[in-house]
């Protein structure tokens, strides 16, 4: 059979979907229908491949030590027995991030599936969403620990004052919560009447991280009712509202029409 | 991520920990323009990426010899024969510029010019990276 199609062809079909019309050379060519199909398996195994996975071992312990030595954390408040389980850091925080909040448009990963895993990327889209809060509580944390070339105005002073006490517990935590919830309102008053002179999809992708860092809050939330003497939960906590601080300043006084 | 990228588990965890050294210093540069998780997913592509570069690049200048792994096959030699292959360890047996566009793209769901972009390379190079990383995978796992 001449005129086989070309690699580029048979892509181009395995990845388009079964609806598409399929090119009139398929009909009468065994040899080029076999490659289409093992093509497509091949995409769909691919493409249900787990994006997450855990890490054989914790590699928090390596990463605290690489933070402390390159001053992003302050040294000393070393981890104790008695607080707790450190947080485990693996593989699923780096590949949950990207489909996490935005699947609309500015998420290059959270697109349109390919092929026939529409159900399997959406499921796994879901996966992600939940678990980008993690992402979160362990990026904002970068947030209250001094942060080089950081010129933003931070939390209200008590906030900040708890965050970098990293003994702290959270019963002292608390009365600091209270300055928090009020900074977020006041913040969130202006980001609300703000939102009408931003581009809508400016305005999702904020609303969406907001519901991330408060499913993050609640989350931290929880765990801290289970232990609440926990200065790595007060810690992230303590992070996670500034991050939320951060994030409802940044759409307060976004310019217009972005 | 880190690991399909790299072809190996504990150069993984090195990675991993790059990744988030880069993340903590860097966020203080996220304007907030895109998700967070984005923002997330890119960088750590790109610290990945470079960190594979480098190793490579150290590689080859302490032994431009032996720890140079010299050209890419150019076909399914670089597979071995005779071995129960699944997906993972096919991936993990392909040339490296093969599997990075493979696993960005059938994986990840990164398309061809953010590919481009991210690794530095053509719109056109990505495809046939693509293509050759796909025939590969399907002549191994076809043994």
């Amino acid at each position: 059979m001449n005129d086989h199609l070309t690699e580029e062809e048979l892509h181009a079909l395995a990845e388009s979907s079964s609806g598409d019309e399929p090119a009139p050379h398929l009909a009468t060519c065994e040899r080029c229908r076999r490659e289409l199909d093992g093509l497509r398996v091949l995409i769909a195994e691919l493409g249900g491949l787990p994006r997450c996975e855990d890490p054989p071992r914790d590699l928090w312990p390596e990463v605290e030590a690489r933070l402390r030595g390159a001053g992003v954390v302050p040294r000393g408040g070393r981890r104790t027995p008695s607080d707790g389980p450190a947080p485990t850091v693996g593989w699923p925080l780096l590949s949950a991030a990207p489909a996490a909040v935005d699947p609309g448009q500015t998420s290059a990963l959270a697109r349109a599936p390919r092929g026939t895993h529409r159900a399997e990327r959406a499921r796994r889209v879901a996966t992600a969403a939940a678990a980008a809060g993690v992402v979160v509580l362990l990026v904002a944390g970068a947030r209250l620990v001094g942060l080089p070339g950081s010129t933003e105005p931070t939390a209200p002073r008590a906030v900040a004052r708890s965050a970098q006490r990293p003994t702290i517990a959270f019963a002292a935590f608390g009365p600091s919560e209270a300055d928090f919830e009020a900074a977020a309102g006041d913040l969130l008053g202006a980001f609300e009447a703000r939102k009408a002179t931003l581009r809508p999809e400016t305005v999702r992708v904020i609303e969406e991280n907001l519901r991330v860092i408060d499913g993050a809050i609640a989350n931290i939330r929880a765990a801290l009712a289970a232990d609440p003497a926990s200065r790595d939960l007060t810690f992230l906590l303590a992070s996670t509202y500034e991050m939320k601080l951060d994030l409802l300043r940044r759409g307060a006084q976004l310019p217009r029409a972005l | 991520m880190a690991r399909r990228l790299s072809g190996s588990a504990s150069l993984a965890e090195e990675l991993t920990q790059d990744v988030f050294l880069r993340v903590f210093q860097r966020l203080p540069t996220f304007r907030g323009e895109s998700a967070l998780s984005t923002w997330l997913h890119r960088l750590a592509v790109r610290v990945i990426i470079d960190e594979l570069r480098r190793s490579r690049l150290e590689r080859a200048a302490r032994d431009p010899g032996a720890g140079d792994p010299g050209p890419e096959p150019a076909g399914p030699a670089g597979i071995e024969r005779g071995e129960a292959l699944d997906l993972e360890r096919s991936i993990a047996r392909l040339p490296q510029g093969a599997r990075e566009v493979l696993v960005l793209y059938d994986v990840e769901g990164y398309q061809h010019d953010e590919i481009a972009e991210l690794l530095g390379i053509s719109i056109g190079t990505s495809k046939s990276q693509l293509f050759r990383a796909r025939r590969m995978m399907r002549e191994a796992l076809c043994r």
